[in-house]
């Protein structure tokens, strides 16, 4: 009986030793980060870290293109870009178009953030862009030198996302992001380096127009959201 | 664990009782609708705190029309009451009857409940130097001398009497601490004997008189049983914990698996289960603490056990 009792207490500890509970902490991330859900009815980012949203035309030189910023509501306020952009006839495809842009004044770290999120349509207008429309999002980080060593640099990484006519939920890896290859960086790493120095975010759209050709689109985006 | 549990009972009236009250409440026929009347008053009772009065209303509920899920509330309000040994015995039938119709998070709880009730009654061993004497505590009779197995009983005053062949009667008042382990000794002294009328001639023998009392033995002769007593408090002690905090273990893997970085409320989710992980891994450190500790007292009472029996006592009835 004495033999039982011995190894019954010795069961005891060394099933306590063992550990009843096998958990472990998870690393919960960063909080999330609202650039901007646009409900406070202005154009001022919810960090007051970022300018105010402004829109900029984007190929060829010269060429007469226009874009507006306005919000709008739409179930809830957002906002919209609305651009007309023309494809002077010369032979060449420009690849002209606008974009949605605000500007930090500090760089910002969103690498330690695993996805920005956002909702967004875009929408031909009279004359209608191409059915080849790309939409991009962009993230900028002038202070990373580039190739030559130059700061402020031109970079950014940016990524190609799905859009619809209609509300389209986007849902976008940061790991997806890459650099442009006509402006490298001095590094060779991903776009980590970019996005711990953040200090812009910008949606764009290649209206992909024929030579010759002038369209007009809507970009509507809300609810900019890093996790 | 004991926040869980005080809360598991104070929440008890509430949540058990509703599922009784549906259970007494569907079957409002019959004699169950008398026992539903008795169940709503009970209920009404217990909420202004009159658990005295709930308890017989609960009791004429069960007696009326026997459903299992009211022993549940009868437990709990025994257990309110201060009257662990019913509370035990209430729960356990509870168990029992219940079977199969009792969720598993409540059949893990009431038996935690259980465990941490049983680690709070106090053991009295009672024995008297009157073979036969029938020893009674608190008026219930427990058994004739010589008793073989201590008394369990709720922590508190007690009244402890042992009433010879002859007549002769002893009583004693004894207040038992939580989990306490007391030996009660009820001695008579020498019983009367008949005066003969020719004394025999006597062989004049030279003997050392025999010592009253040996606190040193005494102390050395229960230490095994006590040290192991207390190792198996500590390991019960240890299994409550445990089963208090299994049902969160259970919902902490069930949040982690459904935690998806990068969706809206992930880092909000993933705090919360690190909270859960850190309660945890707390229970999970008084658990070892208390096996540790369950271990060593059991390990040395077994150890002094044989040292006693080496030098020639055989046997735990031995220490008694």
């Amino acid at each position: 009986m004495t033999g039982r009792a011995a190894l019954g207490s010795l069961g005891l500890v060394v099933l306590a030793a063992s550990g009843c509970f096998d958990v472990h902490a998870i690393d919960p991330g960063p909080a999330p980060f609202v650039l901007d859900d646009f409900d406070d009815g202005d154009v001022q980012p919810n960090d007051p870290n970022f300018d105010p949203w402004e829109c900029y035309t984007i190929n060829p030189q010269g060429a007469p293109n226009t874009c507006t910023p306005r919000l709008v509501s739409d179930g809830s306020p957002a906002l919209v870009l609305d651009a007309t952009i023309v494809d002077p006839a010369d032979g060449l495809q420009q690849h002209g178009g606008a974009e949605l842009a605000t500007y930090a004044r500090l760089p910002k770290d969103v690498s330690r953030f695993s996805v920005i999120v956002f909702n967004a349509k875009l929408q031909s207008g009279n004359p209608p862009i191409s059915s080849d429309a790309i939409l991009s999002v962009e993230i900028g980080c002038r202070t990373v030198p580039d190739a030559d060593g130059i700061v402020p640099s031109r970079l950014y990484v940016s990524t190609g996302v799905e859009y619809g006519t209609v509300w389209t939920p986007s849902r976008v890896s940061l790991r997806n992001f890459g650099w442009q290859t006509w402006a490298p960086p001095q590094t060779d790493a991903g776009p980590g380096p970019c996005l711990q120095k953040a200090d812009s975010v910008r949606f764009s759209v290649d209206a992909a127009l024929p030579d010759g050709a002038t369209g007009v689109f809507h970009l509507t985006v809300d609810d900019i959201t890093f996790l | 664990m004991g926040a869980v549990v005080k809360a598991g009972t104070l929440c008890a009236a509430v949540l058990l009782s509703t599922l009784a009250g549906v259970a007494v409440g569907a079957e409002r026929t019959g004699p169950c609708a008398a026992a539903a009347i008795h169940y709503d008053h009970a209920l009404d009772l217990a909420r202004q705190g009159l658990f005295a009065g709930a308890l017989d209303e609960f009791n004429a509920a069960y007696a009326t029309c026997p459903n299992f899920a009211v022993l549940y509330d009868i437990g709990q309000t025994q257990d309110r009451l201060g009257r662990p040994l019913e509370a035990i015995a209430a729960l356990t039938r509870y168990l029992r009857e219940g079977a199969d119709h009792v969720p598993l998070s409540r059949r893990e709880q009431a038996q935690a409940q259980i465990a941490l009730l049983e680690a709070k009654l106090a053991e009295l061993s009672v024995a008297t130097d009157r073979p036969g004497a029938v020893v009674r505590v608190d008026g219930r009779e427990v058994g004739v001398a010589p008793l073989f197995q201590p008394e369990r009983l709720a922590a508190g005053a007690h009244s402890v009497s042992a009433t010879a062949p002859d007549g002769a009667r002893l009583t004693r008042q004894v207040t038992l601490g939580e989990g306490e382990r007391r030996n009660l000794e009820l001695s008579f002294g020498p019983p009367a004997l008949a005066t003969p009328a020719v004394a025999p001639a006597l062989p004049t023998l030279v003997t050392a008189p025999a010592p009253a009392t040996e606190p040193a033995g005494w102390t050395l002769r229960r230490a095994p049983a006590i040290l192991a007593g207390g190792g198996v408090v500590l390991g019960g002690a240890a299994l409550g914990v445990y089963l208090a905090n299994r049902g969160q273990y259970q919902d902490w893997q069930a949040q982690n698996q459904n935690l998806v970085p990068g969706t809206m409320n992930y880092h909000q989710l993933a705090l919360a289960n690190n909270q859960l992980a850190d309660d945890l891994t707390t229970a999970d450190h008084a658990i070892l603490g208390l096996s540790l500790a369950a271990g060593a007292l059991v390990a040395a009472g077994v150890t002094m056990f044989l040292v006693n029996r080496a030098h020639g006592r055989s046997g735990w009835s031995a220490l008694w």
